[in-house]
């Protein structure tokens, strides 16, 4: 019988695997004009585990997510959903 | 830094606080709404019957937590006459009535009243508990069934119907 905490270390470490492999061949696949579908999809994707995590903090007693995660997932979804990525330009005018 | 960037800083802080302000009041908001037997469920509340002389008397406390709170509990009991008149106020610690777990707890409470009277009397149980490392807290409040107060043992004895 597997414990439950080496279940749960085992379904992570497969979904952190998969989702680099999906990365991975959305990036290769990618085509610019089909960019911004892809920074919408994984801005989505990182929503619903967000919400997961709530769901989950208010149903195991035992789980709670930090508020830094809870920022951390706003900063990339913000990021994903804004209309370009962020370049600071420090010292030059880049236009 | 071009316009595009201040736009894209202010959509990135505006998602961060959004994010943040849910995840900090969704648990918060689910325990204020939530009934109490989603946190607490009680299944019985009796009291040992007893006579004016007893020092203490046994009460019974059978529930299932749900949620255990790690906070220390202070659980206030009132002893009321029956029409509602509080004979006894007692404030105690008794933190297995809220550790996780189905069995029933059994606390035998030393009666501190003087010339306590025959009658039918009763406890009510009120407790703050607070979950989410102290984010929320809930109040629980639980009536015992009634019990009596007798003039003697004997009393006891031969009327011994509600206890634990």
């Amino acid at each position: 019988m597997v414990e439950i905490t080496t279940l749960f270390i085992l379904a992570s470490l497969f979904l952190f695997l998969t989702g680099i492999g999906a990365g991975w061949i959305f990036a290769r696949r990618n085509v610019s004009d089909k960019k911004i579908h892809l920074q919408v999809i994984v801005g989505v994707l990182v929503t619903i585990v967000w919400v997961v995590s709530i769901a989950a903090e208010i149903i195991i007693p035992t789980y709670s997510v930090s508020m830094l995660v809870h920022g951390i997932m706003g900063a990339v979804v913000g990021y994903l959903f804004s209309d370009e990525g962020l370049t600071l330009n420090i010292g030059s005018d880049n236009n | 830094m071009k316009e595009s960037n201040v736009h894209t800083l202010l959509t990135v802080a505006i998602f961060v606080i959004l994010f943040m302000s849910v995840g900090l009041t969704a648990p918060i908001m689910y325990v204020s709404i939530a009934p109490d037997n989603h946190f607490i469920e009680m299944h019985s509340f009796e009291v040992e019957n007893t006579h004016v002389d007893a020092d203490s008397h046994e009460i019974c406390f059978n529930r299932t937590v749900h949620r255990p709170s790690n906070a220390d509990i202070t659980v206030e009991m009132l002893m009321l006459r029956d029409g509602g008149v509080i004979v006894e106020k007692d404030s105690f610690e008794v933190d297995a009535y809220y550790q996780r777990g189905t069995e029933e707890v059994i606390v035998t409470r030393e009666i501190r009243t003087d010339n306590l009277e025959p009658g039918t009397y009763k406890y009510i149980q009120s407790s703050e508990l607070q979950y989410y490392d102290g984010r929320a807290t809930k109040e629980f409040i639980f009536e015992s069934e009634k019990f009596t107060v007798y003039e003697s043992k004997e009393d006891v004895k031969e009327n011994k119907t509600a206890g634990c």
